[in-house]
């Protein structure tokens, strides 16, 4: 039993005999500091706690540690110091002074200066436009990201960039922030997911410090939200967020937003923020191609100053398609397996390491259900409207759209597709050819059924 | 227990130990003062488990005893009494029978073995200092902590021991003040020598009540160890918990070197600023400072709502002219705790620093050991 579990036992037993605020009073944030040959050191935050913990409560911690741990002949506390806590490291090893601390002055346009004692922007340095792959799917959207960081808020304002999970809008969100305090270290960016600024919202509602939450925001020269599209359906959050985004819009300060899919696709989202969200720039970052994948296998090979053949290359690059992300977890995996047996990967090898993620990664088998479920959950239709005989467009198209799919996707026959429905095999037909010509001219259909398609996936 | 003292001694120790008593209700113990007789003195204990306060009178203790009393009950009753008359005070079982004269009170009570053990200092002390100069660091670095917890280091001052000084350092990030404390060194201040600690404020506003109390020559003795701070005044003790946390290096902040220095008299700058305060905002309103010449000073405000105000005050400039906007409220602070009758302003230009010191009305030189800082508001 280590000395973390061997706490935790004897706090359940103390726990039985004490009332709960007692128990949370005297017994919050302690642990064992050291036990050895039976002399136990508690940790505990307060002098108060030292005091009752020793003077109080001695016996009764004897005896519940002695139910654990025989040997026990004394116990006493000492009260730790601030740096031993979060790593529960007592050796020393573990004493790091948070990050280096450096001081800028900062004062900002109208609002009240401040004195900046730290840069805190959530930005990784490791993510720059040098470590960034270009390729065919992601250059116009790295252009856009590129001009917006040379001319924060005048180019592209704001810029909104979308794309599936894992193809590198963090990355670019991100370079941008990077790119830009390397020009100017005074520059106030602050990169935040939507989800993280939801919660401070919720924070700061309940501390009823909103106004310094608007002021932090509004004080921004770069304000970049990373997946937007976790603000669907929050409307204080939506509101609170709009004020923001019109304040910062007004002193020309550069608002860059990501998302999975374009803002006409974030579901309930109030039309003043979607407008607003259509009048910048918004680009997309499409799936890499083959020849990117390789590329970006190829950087990140270099990065780990790690050396694998074109065969194994190509091989991980053919097999995992859709994320970027996933691509650089094999890429590592196989790193590791190799500098763990100290010998160069075969291409056999390379398939047996990496047969668990392959596996999972195999697209599973599309029905019928995955299809007619998503058609409705887009359209929020019900199966048996789809299923009616009504002929109006709000029907139509979805059934259309189902039957199209089924015919692509599910190689089913014209026949086949139009029993299901109870109708006519050319119905199906019609239904086939109206949607492929819809696509072809790319109409709005045309990004919907892509919409549906994946997320079929 | 049972014991006789004067009203004045009990009111005067409940009065000191009353206001830290715990509002929280999740330990009602907290909301109890300690009675207990010692050595023939009768000691008062109070605690919210941040701060510990002891205060201890003389009394004629007839049987020694311990208990827990409610601190606002006993506290509203005592201070009610006739100043003049004694109190004699028995425990029977768990209730206090108080008498004065004609003033009769029974108090239920709780069991001291409730109570919490206020930590005492194991140490020496580690340096004194005197109440009056105490006092005026407090009142001087006060204003400037931030009230806002989202940065736990803003909530206190900031101790830095070098050589034989203690820097007092108050900052809420808009605005900053430092003051320079020599002490005598001795064998046991070598122990904290090149740390830093940092006083919750709200330990600092309790001692600060409790200097107002003492008499201005005696001395304050400052204990630290085990991440917690004593204080010793007199006959009362206070204990409290240190801030977790590190300050920032604020020393980089303050600039060495000014291109303009102005001496302006402080109730005229203080009387414009509050008269321009009027014409802006109540939160980050904005004042704007020009000066064109050597001989005066022009504070300028203006609101589009209201209409705008303009005063003109004698200065005696040297170096660069200036022209630079502040948050009023911040240098109102500043200038309502310096208490001279002139002051000197020091510029580099209208974004780094200013710098505010006090000067000497006798010599004409800045006091060196305060400093307060306001970062201007870059138009």
């Amino acid at each position: 039993m280590n000395n973390e579990d061997l706490w935790k036992a004897v706090l359940g037993e103390i726990e039985l005999s004490l009332s709960r605020p007692q128990f949370i009073t005297w017994f919050k944030d302690t642990f064992i500091l050291s036990n050895e040959n039976g002399k136990v050191i508690i940790g505990v935050p307060n002098g108060f706690s030292k005091e009752w913990l020793e003077n109080k409560f001695n016996t009764n911690i004897i005896k519940a540690l002695k139910n654990f741990q025989e040997n026990i002949i004394e116990v006493s506390c000492a009260i730790y110091s601030p740096q031993e806590k979060p790593s529960r490291n007592i050796d020393g090893a573990g004493k790091n002074t948070s990050g280096v601390q450096t001081i800028n002055l900062k004062n900002t346009k109208t609002l009240t200066p401040q004195i900046n004692f730290f840069q805190n922007t959530n930005l990784n340095s490791r993510y720059t436009f040098d470590s960034f792959v270009i390729g065919e799917n992601n250059e116009l959207a790295r252009a856009a990201c590129f001009a917006v960081s040379q001319n924060p808020g005048t180019q592209y304002n704001p810029l909104f960039i979308y794309g599936d999970v894992g193809l590198g809008k963090t990355h670019l969100l991100q370079s941008i922030g990077n790119e830009i305090l390397k020009s100017d270290p005074n520059k106030n960016i602050i990169y935040i997911s939507s989800e993280g600024f939801t919660t401070e919202l919720v924070n700061s509602i309940k501390n009823q410090t909103i106004d310094k939450f608007k002021n932090k925001y509004q004080q921004a020269d770069l304000l970049i939200i990373d997946d937007i599209q976790f603000i669907s359906g929050k409307e204080k959050t939506q509101d609170i967020f709009f004020h923001i985004f019109n304040s910062l819009y007004q002193l020309n300060k550069q608002i860059v937003i990501s998302s999975d899919r374009p803002p006409s696709h974030i579901q309930i989202l109030e039309d003043r923020l979607r407008s607003r969200f259509e009048g910048g720039m918004i680009t997309d970052i499409g799936n890499p191609d083959l020849e990117t994948r390789l590329a970006i296998l190829q950087t990140k090979l270099n990065e780990k100053k790690f050396f694998l053949n074109d065969d194994i290359l190509k091989f991980i690059a053919e097999n995992i398609k859709n994320n970027i992300r996933e691509l650089e977890g094999a890429l590592n995996k196989l790193v590791a397996t190799f500098e763990l047996n100290k010998k160069t990967p075969t291409i056999e090898e390379t398939k047996k390491i990496l047969s668990s993620i392959l596996v999972s990664k195999q697209e599973s088998a599309i029905t019928k259900k995955d299809i007619i479920n998503s058609v409705l959950g887009f359209f929020e239709l019900t199966k048996e409207d789809l299923m009616s005989s009504s002929r109006k467009k709000k029907v139509a198209l979805p059934r259309q759209i189902t039957m199209f799919l089924f015919k692509r996707e599910l190689k089913m026959s014209y026949p086949e597709i139009g029993e299901y429905f109870k109708r006519d095999h050319t119905t199906a037909l019609h239904a086939f050819n109206k949607i492929s010509k819809d696509i072809q001219n790319n109409s709005k259909t045309s990004t919907d059924v892509e919409f549906i398609f994946k997320s079929l996936r | 227990m049972k014991l006789v003292c004067t009203q004045e001694n009990f009111k005067k120790a409940i009065s000191v130990v009353d206001k830290i008593t715990s509002k929280q209700i999740t330990l009602p113990i907290l909301k109890n003062i300690l009675l207990e007789t010692k050595d023939g003195r009768l000691i008062f204990s109070a605690t919210n488990l941040e701060i510990g306060i002891i205060s201890k009178i003389g009394a004629k203790i007839e049987q020694e005893g311990k208990i827990a009393v409610p601190s606002k009950l006993i506290s509203d009753f005592i201070i009610n009494l006739p100043k003049e008359e004694n109190i004699e005070i028995e425990l029977k079982g768990h209730i206090l029978n108080i008498n004065c004269g004609k003033y009769k009170a029974k108090i239920n009570c709780l069991d001291s073995e409730d109570f919490p053990i206020i930590p005492e200092r194991k140490g020496e002390n580690q340096f004194t200092i005197t109440n009056n100069k105490f006092k005026d660091v407090i009142n001087k670095s006060l204003s400037s902590v931030s009230l806002n917890d989202i940065r736990v280091e803003f909530t206190g001052i900031n101790l830095s021991f070098f050589d034989n000084k203690i820097y007092f350092a108050a900052t809420d990030s808009f605005r900053l003040s430092e003051y320079e404390v020599e002490i005598t060194e001795n064998d046991i201040y070598k122990e904290i020598k090149d740390t830093s600690v940092i006083i919750p404020a709200e330990t600092l506003r309790e001692l600060n009540k409790i200097l107002h109390n003492a008499t201005e020559d005696d001395e304050v003795l400052v204990t630290i160890e085990n991440n917690q701070i004593f204080f010793d005044v007199n006959d009362i003790k206070i204990v409290s918990r240190l801030i977790n946390g590190k300050y920032p290096p604020y020393k980089q902040i303050i600039p060495s070197e000014f291109k303009s220095e102005i001496l302006i008299n402080k109730g005229e700058l203080l009387q414009s600023i509050k008269i321009a305060s009027v014409f802006t905002k109540k939160t980050d309103g904005e004042i704007n400072i020009v000066i064109e010449n050597d001989q005066n000073l022009v504070v300028k405000s203006s609101l589009q709502e209201s209409g705008e105000n303009q005063t003109e005050l004698n200065i005696n400039k040297k170096g660069e002219n200036q022209n630079f906007v502040l948050n009023p409220r911040y240098l109102l602070d500043g200038l309502n705790v310096m208490d001279s009758f002139m002051i000197k302003i020091m510029v580099n230009d209208n974004v780094s620093p200013i710098v505010l010191k006090i000067v000497d009305e006798k010599n004409e030189k800045t006091v060196d050991n305060f400093i307060y800082i306001i970062m201007p508001i870059r138009k």
